[in-house]
């Protein structure tokens, strides 16, 4: 069974069609380039897959589940923009995270959050802001879940930061799980990935492979989108 | 050692010619253990998938050697290492002898330039 | 996964709430303290300008803690579950039931408990001897009148029961007039404050609606309540009433609340 399946998804908002009837497969095992320029798509997708809004028409599964309280419990989502409580600490996040997801692997937060140097105690409104997105994003990977959704993971950041995101990713990826990354950044993500598939406009334009990808064409996913999105 | 991946051609069969060319140059021992899957993965930022495929195909092409619980290691079988050096060093001829032909030179003058480097490298190197 | 929905919510809000309630009673005593410190005595024009400030500040606080911890409350509801921190928390394996109820059971506690901040507040700053010890008195009598007939524990029962209905339908009006605000793209805190006006107009005349239907009907129901029945069923009944058209607007609240938030969620 794929970890996540759509069938022709589509999303509106008012008369806009942000999605136009996706049909999409994620096997596990598997690390997604979700890849698309801005305005894409990219979010929308994320989004009803973590039941954050609902499809207009068509359907959304994950493990063959339309999203709810059991597909969350398997689903670890880093959103767009860094939303941790601002009066909380990383020991406090750590708490909550522990509360509400069985799979939460308390040991491996701990190991990352030290490695980054991170003061358990400190608020977050007291760290920076690229500190803090670190911090989401270990509450996201120290999960153990089954499928791992982040939205626009590198967006903005120094090449240092976005090292240690992409390292962050691989190192706690296991086998069993997805991981989609969704980026209009390819050429920093794309030697982490699988498979890649390219939106644009509310559509699936490409979904493949990227070693096949670079097989065939002779050219880095990087360039192919290039040359699939010129203007 | 040091990971570079260029645009085209998979990123599996890129490291596939790098660890090639370090058992070839002797970077990589007969008999030195290779890291973990997960640990090269990333060690070179790539995929832990796309490192295992590597892996797998440099064992299939007899470089690489695994033990059920010991881990993987480079070959200790001194034709294997040397097939791989001749390999490697013809694809590099074969590259030179392209560039040089799109430049128009015929045989003897190839020839006439490899000696005149070779002569003055020895001077440089003062051999 | 309510019990610890509602555990995080009373940690989330204890910190702003504990100081607001802790400042008043704080100003309280140092009203009281004010108050006997300038009684018939001389003092430096600066003391005395000291404490009619911190007595003004009592005064103010009486009146406005109330809305203040109304206000938090909202604010707590939208921060947490329609703008950023909604991606966390609408993605928590909890349903959006669980969301609601553990907002406004926690809501509701602490409204009971700025009511019992003020009044707390009004004896702090009244206390002396003759207060504590009229208080005793008051207390002994409170006691003798609820042993003498067990209707008035009744009464006080069901006038406690009625105000945490009450607190209960006002979380969920807030909550529902919040939702709705928070769906469209622009302006959401104005709109949810036009559609909390407009829930208002709408209860009040379906309320007086109700009673004109009644009386158009032949029935009066205040007096044929009282005719029937004497003071105690004339109480139960209109206890009754006010419970069920608060139960009644309570439930419209929550389904609109959970409707909106399920399918109608535009964080951002």
């Amino acid at each position: 069974m794929p970890v996540l399946e759509c069938k022709g998804l589509s999303k509106s908002y008012g008369s806009k069609r942000a999605l136009d009837g996706i049909d999409l497969r994620v096997e596990s095992g598997r690390i997604v380039g979700l890849l698309g320029p801005n305005g894409s798509g990219k979010t929308t997708l994320i989004k009803l897959a973590n039941g954050l809004l609902t499809p207009t028409q068509g359907r959304i599964l994950i493990n063959g589940l339309e999203p709810g309280v059991e597909t969350k419990r398997a689903v670890s989502y880093l959103p767009e923009r860094t939303c941790l409580p601002d009066w909380m600490s990383a020991r406090d996040l750590m708490g909550f995270y522990g509360d509400f997801y069985a799979d939460f692997d308390k040991r491996a937060a701990e190991d990352m959050l030290s490695r980054l140097g991170v003061d358990l105690r400190a608020r977050m409104k007291s760290l920076s802001k690229g500190s803090r997105e670190k911090v989401q994003l270990i509450m996201v990977m120290a999960r153990r879940a089954r499928l791992y959704l982040l939205d626009e993971p590198i967006g903005g950041v120094d090449p240092a930061a976005r090292d240690y995101i992409l390292n962050t990713i691989i190192s706690n990826y296991n086998p069993e799980a997805s991981v989609i990354i969704s980026t209009h950044l390819i050429s920093d993500v794309e030697k982490v990935l699988d498979d890649v598939i390219f939106i644009n406009q509310g559509k699936i334009i490409l979904a493949a492979p990227a070693d096949e990808l670079r097989e065939q064409q002779g050219k880095s996913v990087d360039e192919i989108f290039r040359e699939v999105f010129r203007c | 050692m040091e990971w570079r991946f260029e645009g085209g051609g998979p990123i599996y069969a890129q490291i596939v010619a790098a660890v090639k060319l370090a058992v070839a140059s002797g970077e990589l021992r007969p008999g030195e253990r290779v890291p973990g899957v997960r640990e090269l993965a990333l060690e070179a930022g790539v995929n832990p998938n796309t490192m295992q495929r590597a892996m797998a195909e440099l064992e299939r092409e007899g470089l690489l050697y695994s033990q059920r619980t010991a881990g993987r290691f480079v070959t200790e079988d001194a034709g294997t290492v040397a097939a791989a050096r001749r390999e490697l060093a013809e694809g590099y001829v074969r590259t030179f002898l392209d560039a040089m032909r799109r430049l128009g030179l015929k045989k003897d003058e190839i020839h006439k330039l490899l000696e005149a480097e070779k002569e003055e490298q020895n001077a440089g190197t003062g051999m | 996964m309510l019990g610890k929905l509602i555990k995080h919510e009373l940690r989330a809000t204890a910190h702003t709430m504990l100081p607001v309630l802790g400042i008043m009673l704080l100003v309280s005593a140092l009203a009281n303290l004010g108050a006997r410190l300038m009684n018939g005595r001389e003092v430096p024009a600066v003391v005395t300008v000291l404490f009619t400030l911190v007595v003004i500040l009592f005064v103010t606080g009486l009146f406005a803690i109330g809305l203040v911890t109304v206000l938090l409350m909202v604010q707590r509801f939208r921060g947490n579950l329609l703008r950023d921190e909604g991606y966390i928390m609408h993605t928590l394996p909890v349903s959006v039931h669980a969301h609601i109820w553990s907002k406004v059971i926690v809501s509701t506690l602490w409204y009971a408990l700025t009511g019992v901040t003020v009044v707390l507040s009004v004896m702090l700053a009244a206390m002396d001897i003759d207060f504590i010890r009229s208080l005793g008195k008051m207390l002994g009598e409170f006691a003798k009148l609820m042993s003498k007939d067990i209707k008035n524990v009744e009464i006080l029962t069901e006038l406690l029961a009625l105000l945490v209905l009450g607190g209960l339908t006002a979380s969920l009006s807030f909550d529902a007039a919040l939702s709705i605000g928070h769906s469209f793209a622009n302006r959401k805190m104005l709109l949810s404050v036009c559609v909390f006006v407009g829930m208002i107009i709408l209860s009040q005349l379906t309320t007086v609606g109700l009673f004109n239907l009644f009386d158009w009907i032949g029935v009066n129901v205040e007096l044929d309540a009282y005719n029937i029945t004497g003071f105690m069923g004339t109480w139960r009944f209109a206890c009754g009433v006010t419970a069920l058209l608060m139960t009644f607007y309570g439930a419209i609240c929550y389904g609109v609340t959970a409707f909106f938030m399920k399918r109608r969620l535009n964080l951002e």
